[in-house]
């Protein structure tokens, strides 16, 4: 039930720009659980509507790289790389844990061109024997 | 040497290219118990290895501080995601996480160099010597010989246990099952089988595998010194899985087993692989099954429970001559409830096992040990394997020993009872007292072959039932330092020839005449 619950508030919050109109929503599930004598499942969906965001996130496709002067080279090199699939829009991050390089992320695919991989692949390599 | 391992690090690196492939990766959404469901991941496949990426979100020092990759099997698959059992540590799993596919079914590093060694269910070693740098790898799950590739048995696995290997014999390639209460002595009997042998030759001695699950890290820590001090590791291999371990990992851990074996018995040697125990895995399946939400069924054992033993059992084999006579004894062992055979997992492993070793705890209680019930104890293929001299001294006890069980059991309301059932009964308690052997002391079969022979020929027939363990022991030290050539004919030719039995009966006179201070005559 909580999984409904939380489809229901995710639908209901679609096109929703404004705070207070979010705010609205929420209460108004509120009140609906309420008379239900269900208020005790919030929580519960709660963590659905968590779970429901985090794959929202997992879907869009993110490239990070290490410094913000990368960005043009990174987008040109995974352009290349990605020859049999579209990217559509990318968000952009910065991790400097990179240390240069970078990594692309979306629903199913992975690719770490990133010092970062590399250098750990090299440490696991030397070490494991 | 300084040099040379900077030379080395610098050869690792010029060869070093780190490309960035397109990798397929899916989301870790949920995890608990030892179970985590992602999303992605279309392309996986059942039993596929998978691999937690979890070097994401942390810096580069933190990653090479976690070094140890974490693994997963994959073990459904559903519409939009897939579960996986995490084989390790649960606790670095988390929402969100990435898992890149492998493309590997879960296979495990085999052969020579795991000899000696104490392995986990993934073969990583835990004995603290070192890694093990086996070359060949081997899947887990496999599917078994053919009717085409195998044989039937036709070479004896001596336990050194005269109860077994007289009454209940293996062969090597048979499943037998050892069944019996908690505290019956049923580990005991497979170390012992493992010790003994220490007395085949080198050549044809068969690789030990033993495979510990759900058991107490001390109990397989003890079993590890028992072995090592016997000199029994040097061809022997412990795979634990402790009862802290992961579900996952003891519900393969004897798979992983039959892993190891399957490869000594393709390499043309024998290889006998004992699973203790096999209900504690159903318990971990059973487990693993619910988190699953697979459907429960008869004591919410899952529906494969049965395919789950059968297709482990069935990879025990003797390969043909064309597949280079290889074989894998599987000696299974299951635990019961208060003696009841006919519960669940008990029925279906013998059902699907080519006979039984069954363990009663009230002889163990009453000393008898080992304790095995004769009349419930089977062996459906093993005679077929078992030396003639075996069978020529170890035909008639069975029957000997059953009816005097019965005659036990009416002893119990009958007062006066006839000189020949006396005699009967007299002679069956010192059969049994004769069949009694303390843990860790497996005989050698020639010296089992001329204990039982003196016991059906009436060496013991003067002597109180008391003195029989007593007097055996003398027997067979006098038939080694004075007839030791009596073994000998025995141990090559498998065979109790007549001129053997001559020199046996002369023996037996001999020795009542020089140890006649042994003997009271039975009143």
């Amino acid at each position: 039930m909580p999984i409904e619950y939380a489809q229901a508030l995710e639908n209901s919050l679609e096109g929703v720009t404004s705070e207070a109109q979010a705010t609205e929503r929420v209460n108004a599930l509120v009140t609906v659980l309420k008379n239900a004598g269900k208020l005790k499942a919030l929580p519960a969906i709660l963590r659905e509507f968590k779970r429901m965001q985090l794959r929202k996130t997992a879907q869009r496709a993110t490239l990070t790289i290490a410094h913000k002067d990368t960005e043009q080279v990174a987008r040109a090199e995974l352009a290349a790389r990605l020859t049999e699939k579209t990217v559509g829009d990318i968000s952009i991050a910065i991790d400097e844990n990179l240390i240069g390089g970078w990594r692309y992320v979306d629903h199913d695919t992975l690719v770490d061109t990133s010092y970062k991989a590399g250098l750990l692949e090299l440490y696991r390599k030397i070490t494991a024997h | 040497m300084d040099t040379l391992i900077i030379e080395k690090i610098q050869k690792e690196i010029e060869k070093f290219e780190h490309t960035g492939d397109v990798e397929k990766v899916g989301r870790v959404v949920r995890v608990g118990d030892g179970v985590a469901e992602i999303e992605g991941l279309e392309r996986a496949m059942m039993s596929e290895m998978v691999l937690f990426d979890d070097s994401g979100d942390t810096s580069l020092e933190e990653a090479m501080n976690k070094s140890d990759s974490l693994y997963g099997l994959v073990l459904n698959l559903e519409e939009d995601s897939v579960k996986v059992a995490v084989l390790g540590d649960v606790a670095r799993v988390h929402e969100g996480m990435l898992v890149k596919s492998t493309g590997r079914i879960l296979s495990i590093p085999v052969g020579d160099e795991l000899l000696g060694r104490v392995v986990n269910t993934l073969a990583e070693p835990i004995d603290g010597k070192g890694p093990i740098n086996a070359k060949t790898f081997a899947p887990i799950e496999r599917e078994a010989y053919g009717v085409l590739d195998r044989k039937s048995v036709n070479t004896p696995l001596h336990t050194g246990i005269k109860a077994i290997d007289s009454m209940v014999p293996i062969g090597r390639g048979q499943r037998e099952l050892i069944i019996g209460d908690r505290f019956t002595g049923k580990t005991t009997i497979a170390i012992d089988a493992i010790l003994n042998q220490k007395n085949e030759p080198k050549e044809t001695r068969p690789i030990c595998i033993y495979v510990a699950v759900g058991q107490k890290e001390s109990k397989t820590a003890r079993i590890v010194a028992q072995l090592e001090e016997a000199g029994a590791m040097e061809y022997t291999i412990i795979v634990s899985a402790s009862a802290a371990a992961p579900a996952a990992l003891q519900f393969l851990a004897p798979f992983a087993g039959a892993a190891i074996g399957e490869y000594f018995m393709d390499s043309g040697r024998d290889a006998l692989v004992i699973y203790d125990d096999l209900s504690k895995q159903a318990v971990a399946y059973r487990q693993l099954s619910l988190l699953l939400r697979r459907p429960p069924g008869r004591e919410a054992y899952p529906g494969d429970i049965f395919y789950l033993h059968s297709r482990l059992l069935e990879r025990a084999a003797k390969l043909n001559d064309a597949k280079g006579g290889g074989s894998l004894t599987a000696l299974p062992i299951i635990e019961t409830q208060e003696g009841d055979v006919s519960a669940y997992i008990p029925t279906n492993v013998i059902s699907i096992t080519d006979g039984q070793i069954f363990l009663d705890s009230n002889l163990f209680n009453k000393g008898t040990r080992p304790s095995i019930d004769v009349g419930n104890s089977v062996s459906r293929v093993g005679s077929s394997a078992q030396t003639k001299a075996m069978k020529a001294v170890g035909g008639s006890i069975r029957i000997e020993l059953a009816q005097f069980r019965e005659l036990e059991a009416f002893m119990q309301f009958a007062q006066d009872l006839d000189e020949a059932t006396k005699k009967r009964i007299d002679s069956g308690r010192r059969m049994t007292e004769l069949l009694k052997q303390r843990n860790g002391e497996p005989l050698a079969f020639e010296k089992q072959v001329v204990s039982i022979y003196a016991g059906i020929n009436g060496l013991f027939a003067d002597a109180a039932a008391e003195d029989v363990q007593k007097i055996e022991g003398v027997w067979l030290a006098y038939i080694d330092g004075q007839h030791n050539n009596i073994l000998t004919a025995i141990h090559t030719s498998g065979k109790l020839e007549d001129d053997t039995t001559a020199k046996l009966d002369e023996a037996m006179e001999s020795f009542k005449k020089a140890h006649a201070d042994l003997f009271t005559v039975a009143e």
